[in-house]
């Protein structure tokens, strides 16, 4: 934890998303305004102190669409990137420690997934799960699965071997006991870092699917869906769009800066044992 | 406790009995042969002795030590134990044993997982197998952090704040705490400062004498053998090549094997700096016919060719693996050993 | 045959490694010479600096190294503040190195042949007595280091090769470049017995043949004596003890350097018990104002807690930091 606040990547990367988090949560509760809300006197003007980001083509209030919008697509994409973690670090280290079959099935199947680029794969599942805020879900779970797989697998892979879990094994340590405890607890960090980034990514395919129509469904505020109405109005009100695409690149500067602080603490940390 | 010129009384039922194990690692291609890591050894350990295996690397000894333990299965034979066959056990019936038979790593740091403190580290096989539990634990933890000549306070501290030699005194700490009755100490100061080697060897010497724990003792480094061990066993390739009480080995060396690594502890210049014709690390695998040792040995004779020599000698406690040991090409075998 | 003449003085060497706001002393201000022709052993354990000290001369220390020294003189080069690329031309050449582990000095893309003929391309300043007493060919310098089958190792690589084989070939590159002066730390710890003592053996023979000087980095007693024909004990970052091989290693004058002894003999005699030194090499030096060596030695009296003691002449050749000698 020290070391998290020493190294100004994570801090910075830190503020910014809690910033946002904060937003998101207390915001849409804040706000005068409801999603639906729709003021036929003020369609589609610009930002003034009213309403901070403007008003869309319906009247509705920019700034508060934004936030139920992104609460939304955080939630959406950290339950998918979440439950990808899960599944996908449990899959990844019992292929490493049974090794055999399990490994090759486990791995081949990670490897056919991440065959497809991510945003094909996701629409893909759209298609076959049909369009809903679950199914968006379920789709970035599977785009994320293999690569927690992979991680885990290779990282108790490296572990398991180490004198120190030959140890907790003669010692008569029931294999999943070492599995939770010993090693879960030395992949852990590479695993949290990967989980940041993937959240960041998993809004940015949240608001892609829902741009294209195909995620959550109108009138529910979504980012993407927010910015595909933006995009028709551009000529006449940019700053739909615009403000939109800032909070969303605001949002993965923060967990990115976020990752990467934490993916540095992890190299020094073992350098500096010389 | 045990002296190193006696031999163990032959009426004493041995802790462990290893007969005629073997272990293969299969090729890994099809031009490579499979590398006899262990080849037909046998061996008795009896209750409270402290035996070395000594050896080059490749000779097999940490290889035997671990197969002992069970880490490693053996291709054949058998590792009788309180009446079960260890190497054919399978994993519930090893699991019983867990507690007797321990090891104590050759590199102390990397036996301890990074993650955890000291005094969790040395809880965790207390609580595994419920010798104690909540605030007893922590007593027994400082009870035995003291044992070993560390204060109670270095339980809060994790393994990379605490010296080689300090992390090795904690490794045979936890290893006290479930009193097993074996425990293999695989090249166990060999990564210490000299200094402190002392200390961790007259550890193990105060602890074999105070709980009659058996000590296998896997090292390259003969004066520490001499030091610690009742008997010594000297491995080459695989194989057992000579057996016996510690300070027979030393003044009275039969197998030229065990004759050159005792040269090599004089000083230079030792004449013969050339390389040697096959060493244990370099060579692919065992020799099937013959004595592994020929292309080395200033003894050799044609008889060395063909057959491969039995561990024998003047009695079942000191034998060798040679035919012609003092360099006669005498007709004179040495005496049979006496039948087990 | 030992010159009076130095190949390498070093004066004053201070070496500290900065950790996250932590300044820690690996090397404290120690001054020592290598003579032509000679091997001056540096014996000490995990802490004493003595590694620290040879790769600081090598300048193969990290960015947060900070080397400092009043003077370091190679020959007739002064190394002390000397740009980077001047002494790249040296390191290397006229003043080579050996370390524990023979593979990282090897490219493991290439063989053995291609290394060698390599280091032959780069020699340094020849030697005029001894330009014909190294062989000229790759094949001559294995078989000078009692390879058997030159031929089939010069096709070899690296990774074929086991770590004493390929500290044989290391020696030969290094030996063929003719230096003035090795720096050789730890080469034979990761060997096996029999192999270790025919690379000393190797060593010895063409050290003495060649008079190449040699800094030898070590922590075992009995190589030392065997090898060495001067010694210098580090403790903490000092050197606490220094003068010929056999009046250090026989009749050490610095409690630490007889401390080490008797352990040693200790286990050559088998006493029943093995003289121990209580605590720890790198214990909590740094905190004392006095004798880094104060918290463990057996001959400790009250004035070693609070005067630094300097370097005294037992004798002319031999030196040693101890209150107890200081009168």
């Amino acid at each position: 934890m020290k070391g998290l606040l020493a190294n100004r990547s994570a801090c910075l990367g830190g503020a910014i998303t809690l910033i946002v988090i904060i937003a998101v949560v207390v915001g849409p509760w804040l706000s005068i305004y409801s999603p639906a809300d729709m003021d036929f006197f003020a369609l589609l003007s610009p930002p003034n102190w009213q309403h901070p980001f403007g008003t869309d083509s319906f009247g509705r209030d920019v700034l508060t669409r934004v936030l139920y919008g992104a609460r939304v697509s955080i939630l959406v994409s950290a339950a998918g990137v979440f439950l990808a973690a899960v599944l996908g670090t449990a899959a990844g280290m019992l292929s490493a420690h049974f090794g055999g079959w399990v490994e090759t099935v486990v791995m081949r199947a990670a490897d056919l997934l991440l065959s497809f680029p991510s945003f094909v794969l996701a629409l893909f599942l759209m298609v076959v799960l049909g369009f809903s805020i679950a199914s968006v879900t379920v789709a970035i779970m599977l785009v994320y699965l293999p690569i927690f797989a992979r991680l885990s697998r290779n990282m108790a892979t490296l572990v398991k071997d180490e004198p120190w879990v030959q140890a907790a094994r003669l010692f008569g340590q029931p294999v999943y006991s070492i599995l939770g405890r010993e090693i879960l607890a030395n992949i852990g960090t590479p695993i949290l870092v990967q989980a940041a980034t993937g959240v960041a990514f998993g809004i940015v395919i949240e608001a892609g699917l829902s741009f294209l129509g195909l995620g959550v469904q109108p009138p529910n505020p979504s980012l993407g869906s927010i910015m595909a109405d933006g995009r028709e109005y551009f000529s006449r009100a940019p700053w739909v769009l615009t403000m939109t695409g800032l909070a969303i690149s605001i949002a993965l500067l923060g967990l990115n800066l976020l990752s990467d602080g934490m993916r540095d603490l992890m190299d020094p940390k073992l350098r500096s044992r010389i | 406790m045990l002296s190193k010129f006696s031999v163990t009384p032959l009426n004493v039922r041995p802790l462990m009995r290893i007969e005629n194990v073997t272990l293969e690692f299969p090729a890994r291609s099809r031009k490579d042969s499979a590398v006899r890591a262990i080849d037909d050894v046998s061996l008795d350990i009896a209750p409270g002795e402290i035996i070395g295996l000594v050896g080059e690397s490749g000779s097999g000894k940490t290889t035997l030590g671990k197969t002992l333990l069970g880490m490693h299965p053996a291709s054949s034979g058998r590792i009788w134990y309180e009446g079960v066959d260890l190497a054919a056990a399978d994993a519930a019936a090893l699991r019983q044993h867990r507690r007797d038979l321990q090891l104590v790593f050759q590199d102390p740091l990397s036996s301890f997982n990074p993650r955890f403190r000291i005094g969790d580290s040395i809880a965790l096989p207390l609580r595994l197998h419920r010798i104690c539990r909540g605030k007893a634990l922590g007593a027994e933890v400082s009870r035995l952090l003291e044992r070993v000549g560390l204060s109670g306070d270095h339980a809060r501290r994790f393994p990379h704040e605490l010296s080689g030699g300090q992390l090795q005194r904690v490794a045979i700490a936890r290893v006290l705490g479930i009193s097993p009755k074996l425990i293999v100490a695989d090249e166990a100061v060999s990564k210490l400062d000299v200094s402190v080697r002392a200390q961790v060897l007259n550890l193990l010497k105060k602890i074999n004498r105070d709980i009659n724990v058996s000590l296998v003792f896997i090292t390259h480094d003969l004066s520490v053998a001499r030091f610690l061990c009742n008997r010594i066993a000297v491995m080459y390739f695989g194989r057992i090549v000579e057996l016996g009480p510690t300070e027979s080995i030393f003044s009275d060396p039969r197998h030229p094997y065990t004759r050159r690594l005792l040269e090599a502890r004089r000083a230079l210049p030792i004449g013969d700096m050339a390389e040697d014709a096959a060493s244990p690390a370099s060579a692919g695998g065992s020799i099937d016919r013959g004595c592994n040792y020929r292309d080395r040995c200033p003894t050799r004779v044609s008889r060395c060719d063909v057959e491969r020599p039995g561990l024998e000698g003047p009695s079942n406690e000191r034998r060798f693996a040679c035919f012609n040991p003092d360099g006669d090409r005498g007709n004179d075998a040495p005496a049979r050993a006496v039948a087990r | 045959m030992i010159g009076d003449s130095a190949v390498l003085e070093v004066a004053e060497l201070s070496t500290t490694f900065l950790d996250r706001g932590r300044r820690s002393e690996a090397v404290r201000g120690i001054s020592f010479s290598v003579k032509r022709g000679e091997i001056l052993g540096l014996i000490g354990e995990s802490g004493s600096g003595k590694t620290v000290t040879g790769l600081s001369i090598l300048r193969l220390l990290p960015e947060h190294a900070e080397v400092k020294a009043r003077s370091i003189k190679f020959g007739h080069h002064e190394l002390a503040g000397m740009s980077d690329s001047e002494f790249a031309a040296l390191r290397g050449t006229e003043l080579a190195m050996i370390f524990q582990d023979p593979v990282g000095s090897f490219n493991p893309a290439k063989t053995i042949g291609w290394h060698l003929q390599h280091a032959m391309a780069r020699q340094g300043a020849h030697n005029a007595a001894t330009a014909d007493m190294w062989p000229a060919d790759p094949v001559s310098v294995l078989r000078e280091m009692g390879i058997r089958a030159p031929e089939r190792i010069l096709d070899a690589y690296p990774h074929q090769l086991s770590g004493g084989m390929l500290q044989r070939v290391l020696i030969g590159m290094v030996l063929a470049l003719r230096p003035q002066l090795i720096v050789a730390d730890e080469p034979t710890t990761n060997l096996d017995n029999l192999v270790e003592r025919q690379i000393l053996d190797l060593i010895r023979h063409h050290q003495r043949r060649l008079g190449v000087s040699v800094l030898f980095i070590t922590h075992d007693l009995t190589i030392a004596r065997d090898l060495c024909d001067r010694i210098a004990v580090m403790y903490a970052g000092e050197i606490v003890e220094i003068g010929p091989a056999s009046a250090v290693l026989d009749d050490p004058q610095h409690p630490y350097a007889a401390s080490l002894l008797r352990t040693a003999r200790s286990l050559e005699q088998h006493d029943a018990t093995l003289f121990e030194l209580p605590g720890e090499p790198g214990q909590d030096a740094r905190l004392q104002s006095g004798c880094r060596f104060a918290a463990r030695c057996p001959s400790v009296i009250p004035r070693c807690q609070t005067q630094h003691p300097s370097l005294v002449g037992v004798s002319p050749q031999h030196h040693t930091r101890c209150l107890l000698h200081a009168q």
